[in-house]
């Protein structure tokens, strides 16, 4: 087949955080290698696009809200944002985010990285992964073939659900990986982040 | 500004459907667009994406519209998603209720996105709609330069061409873009810029 079709309400719904967002993947539902795109659906007064940047992975970014309202938090600049809207986002640093004002508010998300070839990013793991025991988070990472899993990032989640599983060995390794890749990236990560409690002696040995 | 904020209906339209949404707004990471139509509009155009090897993602904002990929219909309603992998696939959808709008993404797998001669052919189109021949053919012979196999704008060069009155040169640019797509015999039929030049026009196109 040439080509596939779903309707957005079609789509896997996988609860996100702990403010009401909910992933609807499309990128890898259709295994699309070009360019980066996902929706987001919320209900009144929660979110529907988590606060972040995009300075981990360079993405320029555009929302388009889809149906609803959404207001948008733009490095702290409120936009209202009703069906129809499209909000571009080329600089990766810009703080974002958006709360649901509507009932069934649907927001889609495309992404990219300018003047270089599109490549999946494991934040769609670590979404998978987030509900899950941490035995089976650890198994979903450690089993993934679609991924690059030689970035800071995907090591440093991997070691936050070892240590949960109780796996000390295997978490301390992910972590000095982690570490290897982007000291500076770790170094704001973790102290703070209390997944890693079970291996603190050590992680606080790497970090000093 | 580190942001733009627009309402897709706001962004002018370039020809009776297609929304340059990637130049109004300056996105570089990946093509972007919409069209938007009218019950009965045909409002993605036939074509493949065989010349920029493109992964299409259609996403039917609002109203109704009915896809064909390589003769095979699909019904879609306003949610709808439709994604054409295959670059070679025959593609187009026509809009079965009023104010239908499709927003389309598309970009090639493992390469850094570049953007499609497309956009340039609805450039020189704008030229031909205010019948400014000249600047229309100067500035379609500059983009044949970087794409030479852009059958779009070959067409439209075709066009300038002919208002010009250079009878060979619109007809060697029509040729070459039939060559490339053959539909284009279908709208050149329809195209009263070829009227000077109806029956040259139709002998080539046979």
């Amino acid at each position: 087949m040439s080509y596939e079709t779903a309707h957005l309400s079609e789509l896997e719904s996988i609860p996100v955080g702990d403010r009401g967002l909910v992933w609807r993947p499309i990128r890898s539902r259709f295994d699309i290698r070009a360019f980066g795109v996902n929706a987001y659906t919320a209900e009144p007064g929660n979110e529907v696009v988590e606060e972040h940047t995009e300075e981990t992975y360079g993405h320029e970014e555009m929302y388009v809200v889809v149906s609803g309202r959404a207001t948008f938090t733009l490095n702290g600049e409120e936009v209202d944002a009703p069906a129809g809207t499209i909000v571009h986002l080329p600089d990766p640093s810009v703080r974002r985010t958006a709360v649901a004002r509507d009932p069934g508010t649907t927001v889609l998300a495309v992404g990219g990285k300018r003047g270089e070839a599109f490549e999946p990013s494991a934040w769609e793991l670590f979404f998978r992964a987030g509900k899950l025991p941490p035995e089976e988070a650890v198994r979903l990472l450690e089993e993934s073939a679609a991924y690059d899993k030689e970035t800071a990032s995907f090591q440093y989640n991997l070691a936050c659900y070892r240590a949960l599983a109780g796996d000390r060995d295997g978490a301390l390794e992910a972590f000095r990986r982690a570490f290897e890749l982007s000291p500076d990236r770790v170094r704001g990560w973790a102290p703070g982040d209390s997944d890693l409690d079970s291996i603190r002696a050590e992680v606080d040995a790497v970090l000093a | 500004m580190s942001w733009t904020v627009r309402q897709i209906r706001d962004v002018p339209k370039t020809g009776p459907h297609w929304r340059s949404l990637r130049l109004e707004l300056g996105v570089q990471a990946f093509g972007v667009n919409s069209t938007h139509g009218h019950a009965g509009d045909l409002i993605v155009l036939e074509h493949d994406e065989s010349l920029t090897g493109y992964e299409e993602l259609y996403v039917v904002l609002t109203g109704h519209a009915s896809f064909e990929v390589n003769g095979e219909e699909t019904d879609a309603p306003a949610g709808t998603l439709v994604f054409v992998h295959d670059a070679g696939a025959r593609r187009r959808a026509r809009a079965l209720r009023d104010d239908t709008e499709i927003l389309t993404i598309g970009a090639a797998p493992g390469e850094p996105f570049e953007r499609s001669g497309w956009e340039y052919a609805y450039e020189v189109s704008s030229y031909v709609n205010a019948g400014d021949y000249g600047a229309g053919l100067e500035r379609a012979r500059e983009i044949l330069l970087e794409y030479p196999y852009d059958w779009p704008v070959l067409y439209w060069a075709a066009c300038c061409a002919a208002r010009l009155g250079r009878r060979d040169e619109s007809l060697e640019l029509l040729q070459r873009a039939f060559e490339l797509e053959p539909t284009v015999a279908q709208t050149a039929a329809l195209q009263p810029a070829f009227d000077s030049i109806r029956g040259d026009v139709t002998a080539a196109l046979a």
